[in-house]
């Protein structure tokens, strides 16, 4: 995939090792090949499960190291290097609020200034050093500069907006390419056949020697707008790298989808739950006599049920009330 | 409508208004299928035209059998009968619009199917039939094809002509029903009033074929299939099938020893094999149930089934240029998600759940049912 | 409380065939003005077509006697009686097995009246949309047979009558869909048969006398026969129907079966239901079917008012025909 097109799909892989094991639970990857580890802000992992288990009820300890943590601060791994993981959060998350561009400032002079400004905040947050203060300054220039944030936000996105549309009038040139490609093709296709027509006839009706006719037919082509288009061609359109570039992936959030609590056995109705006695009385019932039913899966107790639940299905259902039947639609 | 003091043909007339006729999208024997849509709503819908001149008896079984079962029916992995209505001497069935099916899957060879995705489907085809089963109805004819897919991936049981109810022993039942290859044994035994257990025979049949990516038990004829039945699953003796003999067609059969299960299906798990063989053990009383399928360990076990949305679909056809301009769109859409999401991604943890609607896939082979 | 619906809310016949006795009463009463004014307006068409002596007389005759809802009530109510007599020939030609007969019969006898809330007789006559019922319900109820095999048995009960009229395949297929788009395609009825066998087994958990109840249990068959002929059904569950013919089977053969109601269910719950089961068998005891007599004259006077518009013998309907070319019985498969 291009380059543009990830970038604009925020779309990167996330870290895997082969041998990779759960601390907690001990869970190898070896046997379980979609097993996600993710990490937690104190660089510590966890598979999806035991993070599950651990924070479903709510933020609780770090097995390790025992700092309070909520589910939501779990993320999948990128990067092989936890540094390099936790840089990389700290420096997005400082983005979002120091997105001051060079045109803000009047001066060269101050945009660095403001560059070197939140350098400052960012190394106190990698390196763990005063973090109170880091947070403070952050929420300080958050709440004098809104208006600035919000502004930057919006251009950032009518940004993407013009690259997203330039990237697909480059697809359209693209696919208007490959048309007009086809299409010389065909026609190419077309007068060869014509060709080929007249040649026999020629053959055929001309008293020439066939050697010369041929010949003579050979020339005529040399000269026709043919073989000017079979060097254009040379050039080629690379069908494949458009279709690629086409290419359509839905990558959707997996962790919304896995970490939700679900129930195989779900169901938008109410189950039915019956005992049934160990026996009945039904004298007149011979159908079991033979023992052809059972053999086919046809239990005394399957009908006992399928005739109780009959009973009981709708047995307190009031019946409809007048004011029910005005308001009743079609 | 019951209430009002509207003529029957009238109602029929209305119902006959809301929705427009596009395109054919197939044709069979038993009936023609056409896109169309709510006129007013412009959901997208499947307009089944069931022809009537086959059977000079007025309305067909098949026909009927379906829309009796279809109008009682109302779960989101059954396929959804919106309205009926008939036209001259046809009978309209609008369903609810799936542009593909299970059978289109399987044999996409451009398709890798993962352990989840099997579950997947497993798992939302045995609600289905579940739902069925506890409103008393049998499908008998479960295969790969009649399984739809809609564009979000979610699975429905659909065609219903063959369904009937079971519960009351009294009633004889036609053991001539279900497609061959997925015929359960008690019906190839000729038995002549049964349950749920048959469809679940089917059911397991389907999950080996999703895990083998060929048809399991593919007889050649009616009496071969008992053979290779036999030949696969080893012949039952009278201890792991009580009463096999007291069936109309039960006789001493070739004797094959049971196979090493998991030598064929090495490509999957423990539970999914011991699933899949209590959905094909011989004896149906024993053959576990669509309720007690789902709550079998292989669904809460790892890895998760496959969300509907990410499950794997045929190709389209990339030539077509209204899928283009769908796609174009709808990648329009995806970049403005992505970057919204980059802007709640770090700190809220959970985005927005992405929904995303998949352009109608081009290849439109909609399967036409043909009474068995 | 539960939060999820019960199976049964998912059916049809709870979702769109129940009814308060006033909107019943209401809907019935409103399609027969309807319908008096469409057999009025088709004899004036009629009148255009033929002469004017015959269609005056016609119009005048018509006028006088129109059938009134409860008219119109009663004529269905009979031909909905002569239902257990077809019954009976085709058990007897053995084209019905008897563990089919009962949901035959209760189905064909539901459809009519569930034909009738959304059609009048002076269009469609009972007697041949019975028919009609009937067969669709051989077919819905898993009973099937050839419409040949349908019509013979009464083809030789009309031979032996020396019966001018004779039925034919057209007349009861013709109807088909006409009957079913007036069910709006609705086609499971559920019964109080499952209803009353289920609550025969449940009841020995209370009760100890189990001659008694078997003899109730069989007792109940004739009065849930009774309850299918009245509107009993356009109100209530068929277990509660069940229930209901219960009570009063068991109040002929001195069986208590309240013991197992006050055990089973709550207070609650049994407060609701027996008012429900009182209404019930007041519904079954109090219903009287049309004699004989009645339904003649009614007849008689249908005969009269019937509207030109959809009657195949009339003048007006044969012209039309010619003129449009209508042919019944065409399958078209790409017409549209």
């Amino acid at each position: 995939m291009s380059v543009l097109a990830s970038a604009l799909k925020q779309e990167i892989p996330a870290f895997q090792a082969d041998d990779d094991t759960c601390p907690q639970c001990k869970s190898e990857r070896y046997l379980n090949r979609p097993m996600k580890l993710l990490v937690g802000p104190c660089y510590h992992k966890m598979c999806e499960q035991c993070v599950s288990q651990r924070f479903d009820a709510g933020p609780a300890p770090c097995p390790v190291c025992e700092r309070i943590l909520r589910k939501a601060e779990f993320y999948q791994q990128i990067f092989e290097d936890l540094t390099v993981e936790n840089e990389v959060r700290i420096r997005k998350r400082m983005a979002m609020t120091f997105n001051k561009r060079q045109e803000d400032f009047k001066q060269l002079k101050d945009y660095n200034d403001y560059l070197e400004m939140v350098e400052d905040i960012t190394l106190k947050l990698l390196y763990d050093d005063d973090t109170d203060e880091a947070e403070y300054m952050i929420e300080r220039y958050r709440r004098e500069n809104t208006s600035i944030i919000e502004r930057n936000q919006s251009k950032l996105l009518r940004d993407e907006t013009i690259q997203r549309l330039a990237f697909d009038q480059e697809q359209q040139r693209k696919l208007q390419q490959r048309e007009e490609h086809l299409r010389l093709l065909a026609e190419e296709q077309r007068e060869k056949t014509d060709i080929k027509n007249s040649l026999i006839t020629a053959l055929a009706t001309s008293n020439m020697d066939a050697k010369d006719i041929v010949k003579a037919k050979m020339v005529q082509l040399k000269k026709s707008s043919l073989s000017a288009r079979n060097s254009l061609r040379s050039a080629r359109f690379n069908i494949d790298d458009m279709l690629a570039d086409m290419d359509d992936d839905d990558e959707l959030d997996e962790d919304e989808a896995n970490n939700a609590p679900f129930d195989p056995a779900e169901s938008p109705y109410e189950p039915v739950n019956i005992k049934l006695l160990d026996r009945y009385d039904d004298p007149k019932n011979t159908a079991f006599r033979q023992g052809g039913l059972t053999a086919a899966g046809v239990t005394r107790e399957m009908h006992q049920r399928y005739l109780i639940e009959g009973a009981l299905a709708g047995l307190f259902v009031s019946p409809l009330e007048e004011d029910a039947a005005s308001s009743e639609e079609q | 409508m019951a209430s009002k003091a509207v003529l029957g043909e009238e109602i029929n007339k209305e119902t006959e208004s809301l929705y427009k006729k596009e395109k054919k999208l197939g044709e069979g024997t038993y009936a023609v299928v056409y896109l169309g849509h709510h006129i007013r709503t412009n959901r997208k819908v499947a307009i089944k035209k069931i022809k009537l001149g086959n059977m000079r008896s007025g309305l067909d079984m098949s026909a009927i059998r379906e829309v009796k079962a279809l109008r009682e029916l109302r779960h989101p992995n059954v396929i959804e009968l919106i309205d009926v209505f008939s036209h001259k001497t046809n009978l309209n069935l609008v369903l609810e619009f799936l542009d593909t099916d299970l059978e289109n899957v399987i044999k996409d060879k451009s398709l890798v199917f993962m352990p989840a995705d099997i579950k997947s489907w497993m798992m939302m085809a045995l609600r289905g039939l579940d739902h069925c089963h506890k409103c008393w109805l049998l499908h008998r004819d479960l295969k790969p094809n009649n399984f739809l897919i809609a564009s979000n991936g979610q699975l429905k049981l659909a065609d219903f002509g063959l369904a009937r109810e079971f519960g009351d022993v009294k009633r004889a039942m036609t053991s001539q029903t279900v497609t061959r290859w997925y015929r359960a044994p008690e019906l190839l035994l000729g038995a002549t009033n049964y349950t749920g257990s048959i469809d679940i025979w089917a059911m397991g049949c389907i999950f080996a074929e999703l895990s083998l990516r060929a048809p399991y038990l593919p007889g050649a004829s009616d009496l071969e299939q008992l053979t290779t039945i036999f030949r696969a699953r080893g012949t039952p003796t009278e201890d792991d099938w009580p009463g096999m003999l007291k069936l109309p067609t039960g006789y001493n059969f070739e004797k094959f020893p049971k196979p090493q299960f998991s030598d064929l299906f090495r490509g999957s798990s423990e539970d999914a094999v011991d699933l899949m063989n209590k959905m094909l053990t011989f004896n149906p009383v024993q053959r576990i149930s669509a309720a007690d399928a789902l709550q079998h360990p292989y669904f809460r076990n790892l890895p998760r089934p496959t969300a509907p949305a990410k499950l794997p679909r045929p190709q389209q056809n990339i030539a077509e240029e209204e899928a283009e301009a769908a796609v174009d769109a709808n990648k329009k859409r995806q970049f403005e998600d992505a970057f919204d999401d980059a802007l709640d991604a770090t700190d809220a943890g959970g985005a927005d759940r992405r929904q995303i609607v998949e352009p109608a896939a081009k290849r439109m082979d909609l399967r036409i049912s043909s009474p068995a | 409380m539960a939060d999820r619906p019960q199976l049964f809310e998912q059916t049809s016949q709870y979702q769109h065939w129940r009814f308060t006795r006033e909107s019943l009463s209401k809907l019935r009463t409103e399609n027969n003005r309807l319908g008096v004014d469409r057999v009025l307006h088709g004899l004036r068409q009629e009148a255009k077509v033929d002469d004017q002596e015959t269609s005056d007389t016609r119009i005048a005759e018509a006028t006088k006697n129109l059938l009134t809802p409860e008219e119109e009530l009663k004529l269905i109510d009979f031909y909905l009686q002569r239902i257990k007599i077809y019954v009976t020939i085709y058990r007897a030609s053995k084209l019905l097995k008897p563990d089919a007969l009962d949901n035959v019969k209760a189905t064909a006898i539901n459809f009519m009246k569930r034909f009738y809330l959304h059609n009048v007789v002076f269009d469609y006559p009972p007697k041949n949309i019975m028919l009609t019922c009937f067969y669709l319900a051989t077919k819905v109820e898993n009973a099937f047979m050839k419409i040949e095999d349908f019509i013979r048995p009464l083809a030789d009960a009309e031979a032996k009558r020396g019966s001018k009229t004779q039925t034919k395949s057209d007349d009861v297929l013709g109807l088909e869909f006409i009957v079913i788009q007036s069910l709006q395609f609705e086609l499971a009825v559920h019964h109080p048969y499952r209803a009353v066998y289920g609550f025969y087994l449940d009841m020995q958990t209370f009760i100890d006398e189990k001659d008694a109840l078997r003899e109730t249990y069989d007792r109940t068959a004739h009065y849930i026969d009774k309850s299918l002929y009245t509107d009993l059904v356009f109100h209530y569950q068929p277990s509660q129907i069940a229930l209901g013919a219960f009570k009063l089977a068991a109040k002929e053969k001195d069986l208590d079966i309240d013991l197992y109601l006050t055990q089973r269910f709550d207070a609650r719950s049994l407060e609701l239901l027996y008012r429900v089961l009182d209404e019930i068998q007041d519904g079954i005891t109090t219903f009287a079917a049309t004699s004989n007599d009645e339904a003649k004259e009614i007849d008689r006077k249908l005969i009269l008012c019937r509207n030109p518009e959809k009657n195949p013998n009339s003048t007006l309907y044969k012209k039309t025909v010619a003129v449009q070319g209508d042919v019944p019985y065409v399958s078209d498969s790409d017409s549209d």
